[in-house]
């Protein structure tokens, strides 16, 4: 079975009257190590469908494994646990807590494991993606693509086996988010990791090894770009 | 107009913490203002029962019928006075077939005036055989007494040694004064006393009740010097009387209330000053951000100004409305219960009416207390917010985050819900200091009261000396000198007598010469007490009476903490006896009347001194062996001597001042209420608002994989940390305040209670957090993670 699969996933939500069927029997495969660019309209499901399989959200119908797990079976405590070991997410609002310092923001999914932080490992982390000056620094004192790119080693720090990027980049200009998105693709290539991402944009689309196009929440085209 | 309606809609329809912040307010206003109604009623009902009761400028009291003739005589005064009224002094007369007698006074001139008393029915006596009576007498006979009934009352003849009756007709009823036990009232006039009086062959002491021309200073020191140098030295001459003696009580017991609930009512208001504020600082994170983006939005100065002014209205109104309710609600429960329940065991006096009476004005104070707390708390929020720029107010930095000190610290294995915590606390200090305030009060104020409650046993007290120590007190209902020493000895000689103690009780009244009050003339009570009794009371006031039995022994009981060596007194052919003070002491536990004059205590050979009398006792205090047959022995025993003695059980009087008792424990327990009422609101109030505006860094953190459990911590941990840090702080103070209350108490200090009471007052406040953290929490997340991470 491959890394991921997904199997007539759907999710129905109910708005008074209507029915809105973000996700329709969405049926996908992903290998492990795979960089995968999710494109589509607005309103398509991307975001649907990398919140259920991250475990944020539960679907209503269909079958999601990862690593032979069914993680829509899991309960409460299970599901935390595999968003903190298995998944990294990089929020499109970055998401840090303002409380913490910049290092104490990435070491954080580290902490929740009780494991023991290795700080070489974070801190060769921080260099690859040019933020390793700003570990003492609050969130609110550093940049959109700086907080960014915090995001993206937050998800990285405690080595999941899988990154979800919902439009990481959508809150930062052209030249950023392209530079973001390199050292995203690259740090996830040279942990080998596998990852997921959404994006509106067609030339970070074309990094990815596999694009799946989504549209009113069903695989419109998959296509291997190799 | 349009703008504003959209600003209020941000500012305060939508925003989180409004229902929160309206709720500490009204609740802050109801118990300010409940604490001040009762204050204020205690004082009103002082202040009518002053303004009801007519003053005297002067009173001459126990005239006998030569000297009562002359003073009553207008002629006499010259022009020096305006009114006179004559009473007879209280005297006791038995209701036959009961315990119940009456205290009856004899009257010229008005009785209500003179009384205030309230006729409820009937008129008040105009002959010799007409009387009114205490509305409580006819409750007691169960109806079978009404107007025009015949009411035959009995007088013991000392010299005959038999019960006269006198029949009198009741011709009124007024309502019931507070009376102790088993004491009715009744007035007739002045010759409907002298008949009774006479029956039992005793001398009518009369009072005469003077007010002095135009109420003014020279006539009074002018009728004063026709008083005869003679009588000066017998008779009691008071000024001032009844005004005195009423603002004497409210100085005391009343003043005492007053004080309470003042006290009260400045800690509450301290405390609930300091939630409110907290409660807004809380909020104010929210507030900076929201005034910093509707500057982004171009809002000038005064617009915002004039925009949380509106709010600072809305909030008012709010508070003030659900403040009003909920102040109406506690007043009408647990204000007026608690009051009635505490002032029965505070208020003694009977000519106190005490009555809650609510008032629109401790309403309004405890509003502008809250108004007050707003404005501040506003203004101070307005300014800060705009010494930022608004961007840097809009990105969280106004939140304080520049100041947070980051230490290096190790980080590899911190328990990350104590360390997020940690930092949260710190991210805010203005909120956190005032959360730990509050918390600091509240605990302190429960482990006191926790700790004087468990170690100080409320019914071990001086006043119940006597209940502890006897089963039975048997005494001569006419106070009459009854039993011999052999009697006595007798007495304890029986099988189901454990001990037998004795005493005599209202021998005689002197009149001391106090030359510095110039004509004060104090009266003088005295008792006499067996050997026991002496030792036991000199022990109880840190005297020694072993060795002094064989010679006279006085000790002189005054409240006023005198210390005299020698005193002259009067009798009442005016001889002069001079004597030597053995000890002054400032309680007899075994003789509940008295109190107010100053009594002399002695032994028998100081009573055959001064008395010239040969000694016996009036007063019985038995230990039962076995208590049924105690009584029947003892009062075969008496019979047989033909001595008329009543008892009491003992322990039933226990009971009675229990209940005395319990309206302290009403007071703790009203306390107990309050704190307990703001710790939770407190809690709640910091909970929820906490939880709402940060629900997003919470909602992050279980998206990153935190369980609901640890979140739930999280949350607690950031009260958690600010409780324990406050009870650990508080312990100290509170120890030193209840070890004064509890040597305060006379009682003695124990290590195990005290530390118990503390661990159980800490534990139940920290638990109580716990608690409502755990509520909550588990209500919040209970959501889906997505909802929680949704941006407004
Ligand atoms: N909580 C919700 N309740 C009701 N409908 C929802 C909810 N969340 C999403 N939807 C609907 O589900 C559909 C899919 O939403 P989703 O957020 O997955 O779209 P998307 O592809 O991520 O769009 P975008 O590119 O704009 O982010 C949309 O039609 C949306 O309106
Ligand atoms: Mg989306």
């Amino acid at each position: 079975m491959a890394y991921v699969s997904m199997k007539n996933v759907k999710k129905l939500y109910t708005q008074g009257e209507d029915d809105v069927h973000a996700l329709d029997g969405i049926n996908v495969e992903i290998e492990k190590g795979e960089f995968i660019a999710i494109l589509g309209p607005s309103g398509s499901g991307k975001s649907t469908l990398l919140n259920v399989l991250g475990g944020l959200d539960v679907p209503s119908s269909g079958e999601i494994y990862v690593d032979g797990r069914k993680i829509n079976e899991l309960n409460e405590n299970q599901l935390a646990e595999y968003r903190r070991k298995t998944i990294g997410f990089v929020f499109q609002s970055f998401n840090l807590l303002p409380a913490l310092t910049i290092e104490e923001n990435i070491i954080m999914p580290i902490l929740m494991e009780q494991k023991k932080v290795s700080m070489e490992f974070v801190k060769e982390l921080m260099k690859v993606l040019e933020i390793d000056n700003l570990g003492k620094r609050m969130p609110s004192q550093i940049s959109g693509g700086q907080q960014q790119r915090v995001a993206i080693a937050r998800a990285l720090a405690n080595e999941p086996q899988m990154i979800l990027a919902d439009e990481p980049t959508g809150n930062l200009d052209t030249e950023i988010s392209t530079k973001v998105v390199s050292l995203l693709v690259d740090t996830c290539k040279k942990y080998q990791k596998t990852l997921i991402m959404i994006t509106h944009n067609e030339e970070i689309a074309a990094y990815a090894d596999r694009i799946i196009r989504i549209k009113d929440g069903r695989v419109e085209k998959e296509n291997c770009l190799y | 107009m349009k703008l504003y309606e959209k600003l209020l809609k941000i500012t305060f329809f939508k925003a989180k913490d409004t229902k929160w912040i309206i709720c500490v307010a009204a609740f802050v206003i109801a118990m300010v203002s409940m604490l001040l109604t009762s204050a204020n009623s205690i004082k009103l009902s002082y202040l009518q029962a002053v303004n009801q009761t007519p003053q005297y400028d002067f009173v001459l009291e126990n005239l006998n019928d030569e000297q009562k003739q002359k003073y009553e005589n207008k002629d006499f005064w010259g022009s020096s006075i305006e009114d006179i009224t004559c009473s007879t002094n209280v005297f006791e007369l038995d209701i036959p077939d009961s315990l119940f007698y009456f205290s009856v006074t004899g009257l010229t001139g008005n009785f209500e005036e003179v009384y205030s008393i309230d006729l409820q029915e009937g008129h008040c006596p105009e002959n010799e055989k007409e009387i009114v009576v205490d509305s409580k007498f006819i409750e007691n006979s169960g109806g079978s007494y009404k107007i025009g009934d015949e009411l035959v009352l009995s007088v013991f003849s000392v010299q005959e040694k038999v019960y006269h009756n006198i029949s009198y007709e009741i011709v009124g009823i007024f309502g019931a004064k507070a009376s102790a036990g088993a004491e009715v009232y009744a007035f007739c006039t002045l010759e409907g006393a002298q008949r009774a009086l006479k029956k039992g062959n005793m001398d009518t002491s009369y009072r005469v009740m003077i007010t002095a021309a135009g109420k003014n200073q020279e006539m009074l020191e002018k009728a004063l010097s026709y008083i005869e140098a003679k009588d000066r030295e017998q008779i009691g001459i008071r000024f001032n009387e009844t005004r005195l003696e009423m603002n004497g009580e409210e100085e005391t017991d009343g003043g005492g209330a007053v004080k309470v609930f003042q006290v009260l009512g400045i800690l509450i208001g301290v405390v609930s000053g300091a939630l409110l504020f907290n409660m807004l600082q809380v909020a104010s994170g929210n507030k900076i951000q929201q005034i910093g983006m509707l500057r982004c939005l171009g809002l000038d100065k005064k617009q915002l100004y004039q925009c949380y002014l509106l709010n600072l209205v809305l909030y008012l109104l709010g508070a003030m409305g659900g403040g009003f309710l909920l102040s109406v609600i506690l007043e009408k429960t647990i204000g007026n219960m608690l009051f009635q329940r505490f002032l029965k065991g505070f208020c003694l006096s009977q000519y106190v009416e005490l009555s809650f009476q609510p008032s629109l004005i401790a309403f309004v104070q405890a509003g502008s207390l809250v108004a007050v707390i707003f404005s501040v708390v506003y203004i101070v929020l307005l300014r800060k917010s705009l010494s930022y720029t608004p961007v840097e107010a809009v990105g969280s930095i106004a939140e304080g985050q520049f100041n947070i000190k980051v230490k290096s610290k190790k980080m590899d294995k911190v328990n990350v819900v104590t360390f997020v915590g940690q930092r949260n606390l710190l991210r805010n200090k203005a909120r956190t200091f005032y959360t730990g305030f509050t918390y600091f009060v509240t605990a302190l104020l429960i482990l006191t009261l926790s700790m004087v409650l468990f170690s100080v046993d409320l019914y071990d007290i001086d006043a119940l000396k006597k209940s502890n120590l006897f089963d039975y007190e048997f005494y001569d209902d006419s106070l009459q000198c009854s039993l011999s020493q052999e009697m006595v000895e007798e007495i304890s000689k029986l099988e189901s007598v454990a001990t037998v103690e004795c005493s005599r009780r209202q021998v005689y009244e002197f009149y001391q010469k106090k030359e510095n009050i110039g004509t004060y003339n104090e009266i003088i009570d005295t008792r006499v007490y067996g050997d026991e009794l002496l030792q036991r009371i000199c022990k109880e006031n840190g005297l020694d009476y072993q060795g002094h039995e064989s010679e006279p022994y006085y000790l002189l009981l005054t409240k006023n903490n005198t210390q005299e060596q020698q005193i002259v007194l009067y009798n009442q052919n005016g001889n002069e006896l001079k004597i030597q003070i053995n000890g002054n002491v400032e309680q007899d536990n075994y003789c509940d009347y008295g109190g107010v004059t100053v009594t002399l205590l002695m032994n028998q050979l100081g009573a055959e001194a001064l008395f010239q009398d040969d000694y016996c006792y009036n007063v019985l205090y038995i230990k039962a062996e076995s208590k049924v047959q105690c009584v029947e022995q003892v009062k075969a025993y008496l019979e047989e001597n033909q001595i008329n003695m009543v008892y009491s059980d003992l322990q039933e009087m226990t009971q009675d001042a229990k209940t005395q008792l319990g309206s302290i424990v009403c007071v703790a327990i009203y306390l107990m209420v309050c704190i307990c009422a703001m710790t939770i609101t407190n809690i709640i109030c910091n909970i929820n608002v906490n939880v709402q505006l940060r629900k997003r860094e919470y909602g992050i953190l279980i998206a990153l994989g935190m369980t609901r459990k640890k979140v739930i911590q999280l949350i607690i941990s950031e009260i958690a940390i600010i409780s324990e840090y406050m009870i650990i702080l508080a312990l100290p103070l509170a120890l030193v305040i209840s070890l004064f209350f509890i040597s305060g108490a006379g009682q003695e200090i124990n290590v195990l209670k005290i530390i118990g009471a503390a661990g159980i007052g800490s534990g139940a406040l920290y638990g109580l957090t716990y608690l409502l953290c755990y509520i909550k929490g588990n209500r919040v997340f209970d959501r889906n993670v997505l909802r929680l991470l949704d941006k407004e």
